[in-house]
């Protein structure tokens, strides 16, 4: 009993630890499981919006005639290039470097 | 909801956060302790339950004559719109993630759960969107009529030509609520897999928990096709695109596949913690380990698995082709299997056992017996053939009420009742308990089982007037269902007067076998003093074995000799 | 000894089941409306199947459930557990494969049934003036009653075509080789009718209760579907699929004639003019104490919201004259 006993304490130790000081290791796993259904609705308006294009011959709303990508491209590369001046003004945040976080004010 | 990982969850120690209520004002307050959240999903649940169940009995009203003379046809049509959408979206699902989120931290020997203000944010979606959907009972136009299915072309149909009408609102509540459930799911499935209690491995974890994890995984991947399907459909309402909308090419169809491919799935989201509940009653009850608990805890999971698809069988009469009805009628047929299997272990289980017939304990076995009917009819309606006959009959609407009301809410009531002490402290009455045991089983019988004969001679559902030679099973259905309305009495004043003067049990009134039964009624804010150290699996009924290590817990005078921890030293 | 007598008890149990799922799948074609169709027999065998294995099994799980409620309780006093049994390998498996075989044999049944109704699907019927497609679906060796009733009325006469329209909130039948219209479906008997199903606005269910079959109307497309009526008499056609605010009366009747009496129908209703028929959604609509809006004040308790206004009263050679619900 005392063998178990102490190996439990062990165990118990170590899983406070990760219960309790992990809670990166929680959010991280979350975010991973929230981000793989995010997808899916995604994955539900890309097959919507293929078969409605490929079963109607005249599939834009009405007093539309053709798609638009300039802006949209513009606006697509301004959103995804903003995630990459975030993560790095939050890595300066993390490391406490007010001043290189500043700058990105 | 980007932020869920920027957000530092602190780690609470004695109260949620400083100068939380220690009282009953807590429930009502932006608390993060899940036994809190708990509650309150409960209780709002419950209200909306009986709002729900307030619609259907004027429908059954509406019924109990051929003709349309109660109420007016467009009234008819938004009542069963807003029973289905109340019932699903803001009773089944809250009250089952309620009783989750009080038991699965408890069950599973952890503090709380994994995100704890996560928890809190999505209950309070719950109210919100809850009074969202009602309120379109007040704008011009009503609320939605188009069914809880919501199919286009119908719901697309927009007779006052107002921007916020009664539709648009049905889908913003449902895509809240959705908002809300994957939150929910997320917070679940994290808090099962990373924060067991040491020593907790898979197959020492209760059924109820495998059970909620099973149906969480289903909302992680069913839902957000219903909220695609739902956002392309406010699309088609709002912003003038086409997706669905036949007059300029859309495909109707394809909306009842996104529809499908998640609300199939959600029946086992609601039913699949309420196998876990049957699962914890049953050997507390009957005295006797759960027989087969490694297979009813896998069942589970291939339960999700195969739900994945399932789904054309809503749609065998529309317009689908063979092959997709021969495929998804075996798929369907084979979703038995593993249903059986639970059934069998829990006959397996009360089999030779010592049962007291505890309300709890008649509730789940009212349920079990149930299901099998349900479970039976639901074979016929998987058949090609037989369903083009009932397909939208009242043999479908008997079939999914006998599933959702004869086995779901009768579980929901055996869980509140087992777990009522647990959570209260106090024992709720057990005469009170007996009757409303009665009154539920009697008027399911009599409510649901004529729909059965009803749809066999080909009544349609949702029609708010018939042929006057369905007026007999009309009329006992109706019996049968202000009978169901009266049944809640009993329990409401069970619940409240037990709550505030009822008899003060112990920790663990049941002798039950559980880590949510080792720590005090109710319990404290963080649960535990000590983290329990799991060293033997559930249900270990008629063996003296001990289930932790440690005590977590000085106070175990209420505990049979059998289930006592041994004092290490 | 205490062995004999459980095989004895469960032996006589098992008999007992049996004999009263026997009796049941006897029962279950009581619960139909009349067989109108051939389909529809060959449906209704296949429920009475459902209903006998239904039965069964739900027998076998409930009597052994009941006798434990009965005999497997705790005295008052008795504190103590049951026996630690927490599962048996072979019957598990047992209990496994036995479902997991059922289920697969009645998919298999079904699908056999499902084959000789010869119902296709639209994806098969949407070109089907193509005559070579359809043969292959016939050339299978008819061996039952309705098979053969089927394939009789396919082999003496020729198809009978029926267009038809569903509305909101009507019915339209459109008889193309006579070219007259009707809001009554009236059919020959023996033989074989095939329906083109076309909605002008919303989804409905195609559905005669007497013929065992429903089928969504889409809107956009033209589904086909084919039944065989083996039985004069008047039935009820009804919207299964919930189409808005008056579904519950787009109803009407279908008539099952013999030949000549058919013959003789097609002759007098191509002899009148066309003229506005009944409508029950239109007629209740007109009574609404405000226009546009869907309340009936003479009628109802409860008043209602504003509703899609129903389409005009379809202009056909032929109305029933006795009106379903005809106005007072």
């Amino acid at each position: 009993m005392t063998a178990e006993r102490a190996i439990s304490q062990d165990t118990e130790a170590a899983v406070r630890q990760h219960q309790e000081h992990d809670e990166a290791g929680n959010s991280k796993f979350g975010f991973i499981v929230f981000l793989l259904s995010e997808s899916v609705i995604f994955l539900s308006f890309f097959v919507g919006y293929t078969i409605f294009k490929t079963t109607t011959t005249d599939w834009y709303p009405e007093g539309v005639t053709g798609l638009e990508t300039r802006e949209p491209l513009i606006n697509t590369i301004v959103l995804i290039s903003s995630s990459f001046v975030i993560y790095v003004a939050e890595r300066y945040l993390h490391d406490k470097s007010f001043g290189a976080f500043g700058s990105f004010c | 909801m980007t932020n869920i990982s920027l957000e530092p969850i602190e780690i609470v120690r004695g109260q949620p956060y400083p100068g939380a209520p220690d009282n009953w004002k807590r429930f009502f307050t932006f608390s993060t302790d899940h036994k809190v959240i708990g509650i309150q999903y409960i209780v709002t649940s419950f209200i909306f339950f009986l709002v729900g169940g307030l619609f259907a009995m004027i429908m059954r009203g509406e019924l109990i004559t051929p003709e349309a003379d109660l109420v007016d046809r467009t009234v008819y049509n938004a009542l069963f719109t807003m029973h289905g959408s109340v019932m699903l979206f803001f009773w089944t699902f809250p009250v089952l993630v309620g009783l989750g989120n009080y038991l699965v931290p408890l069950m599973i020997g952890a503090r709380d759960m994994a995100f704890p203000r996560l928890n809190a944010v999505s209950f309070w979606m719950i109210p919100i969107a809850g009074i969202l959907m009602m309120s379109s009972f007040l704008i011009p136009g009503g609320p939605s009529q188009s069914g809880w299915w919501a199919y286009p072309p119908v719901s697309l149909q927009n007779p006052t030509n107002n921007l916020i009408n009664g539709q648009v609102l049905w889908i913003l509540s449902v895509a809240i609520s959705g908002v809300s459930s994957i939150m929910g799911a997320v917070n679940f499935v994290t808090t099962i897999f990373k924060m067991r209690a040491p020593g907790m491995t898979w197959f020492r974890t209760p059924a109820f928990v495998w059970s909620v994890l099973a149906a969480q995984l289903i909302q992680l991947y069913g839902l957000p096709s219903l909220t695609g399907g739902a956002i392309m459909l406010l699309l088609d309402l709002t912003a003038g695109t086409s997706f669905f909308t036949p007059e300029r090419g859309g495909n109707p169809i394809v909306y009842q596949h996104f529809f499908w491919f998640y609300s199939h799935p959600a029946v086992y989201v609601m039913v699949l913690p309420v196998f876990g509940i049957f699962s914890e009653v049953l050997p507390v009850h009957a005295r006797k380990p759960l027989f087969g608990y490694r297979v009813i805890a896998v069942s589970s999971v291939i339960i999700t698995v195969i739900s994945s698809a399932v789904w054309v069988h809503h749609m065998f009469a529309s317009a689908t082709p063979p092959w997709m009805r021969m495929f998804f009628m075996v798929t369907t047929m084979l979703v038995a299997v593993p249903s059986g299997i639970k059934v069998f272990g829990w006959v397996a289980t009360i089999w030779g056992g010592k049962m007291r017939f505890t309300t709890p304990m008649l509730f789940a076995l009212g349920g079990i017996s149930n299901w099998v009917f349900a479970g039976i009819t639901g074979i016929f309606l998987g058949s090609v053939p037989i369903d083009l006959h009932v397909h939208n009959t009242y043999f479908v609407v008997g079939h999914f009420h006998y599933v959702l009301y004869g086995a779901i809410v009768m579980g929901i009531y055996a869980g509140i009742y087992h777990w009522f002490p647990k959570m209260t402290g106090r024992m709720y009455y057990e005469g009170l308990g007996k009757l409303h045991f009665v009154l539920t089983y009697v008027g399911t019988a009599l409510i649901f089982l004529p729909m059965h004969p009803l749809g066999l001679m080909g009544m349609p559902r949702r029609v708010a007037s018939y042929d006057p030679e369905f007026a007999f099973w009309n009329v006992v259905a109706s019996i049968g269902g202000f009978l169901l309305g009266l049944s809640t009495l009993p329990f409401i004043l069970n619940m409240v007067s037990a709550w505030v003067r009822g008899e003060k049990v112990g920790n663990n009134p049941w002798r039950a076998y559980g880590l949510e039964w080792l720590t005090s009624s109710p319990p404290s804010v963080e649960n535990y003093e000590e983290l329990p150290l799991v060293i033997s699996g559930p249900y270990g009924y008629g063996r003296s074995e001990p289930l932790v290590s440690n005590v977590p817990n000085p106070d175990l005078t209420e505990f049979p000799e059998s289930l006592t921890p041994q004092k290490a030293s | 000894m205490k062995k004999l007598r459980a095989i004895l008890i469960m032996s006589i149990y098992a008999i007992l089941v049996a004999l009263a799922s026997l009796w049941m799948a006897k029962q279950s074609y009581s619960w139909f409306p009349p067989e109108a169709s051939a389909e529809s027999k060959l449906t209704d065998d296949l429920f009475s199947l459902f209903t006998g294995l239904g039965t069964f099994i739900y027998l076998g799980v409930i009597g052994p459930f009941i006798y434990s409620l009965i005999f497997h309780r705790a005295s008052k006093y008795d504190r103590s557990d049951a026996p630690p049994i927490e599962g048996n390998t072979w019957l598990e498996v047992i209990w496994t494969a036995t479902p997991l075989v059922l289920v697969l044999t009645l998919s298999f049944v079904s699908y056999r049934t499902y084959e000789k109704m010869s119902i296709r699907g639209p994806m098969e019927l949407v070109h089907l003036h193509v005559p070579q497609m359809i043969e292959p679906a016939y050339a299978e060796p008819f061996d039952s009653t309705p098979q053969q009733d089927i394939q009789k009325a396919v082999e003496t006469e020729p198809i009978e075509q029926i267009d038809v329209t569903a509305r909101q909130w009507a019915w339209v039948f459109h008889y193309p080789e006579n070219d007259i219209t009707s809001t009554e479906l009236h059919l020959p008997v023996d033989r074989r009718v095939r329906f083109t199903l076309r909605s002008q606005d919303v989804l409905h269910g195609f559905y005669i209760p007497a013929f065992r079959v429903s089928q969504y109307v889409v809107p956009n497309e033209d589904i086909n579907l084919e039944l065989t009526p083996v039985r004069t008499g008047t039935y009820r056609l009804r919207d299964s699929m919930y189409s808005g605010t008056y579904f519950a009366a787009n109803q009407t009747d279908v008539v099952v004639q013999s030949p000549n009496d058919y013959q003789q129908w097609l002759a007098a209703a191509s002899a009148q003019t066309p003229g506005s028929a009944f409508n029950q959604a239109a007629y209740e609509y007109s009574q609404s104490s405000e226009p546009g809006s869907g309340n009936t004040k003479d009628k109802v308790a409860v008043r209602g919201w504003a509703t899609i206004p129903p389409a005009p009263p379809p202009v056909v050679n032929y109305a029933p004259k006795h009106e379903p619900d005809s106005p007072a």
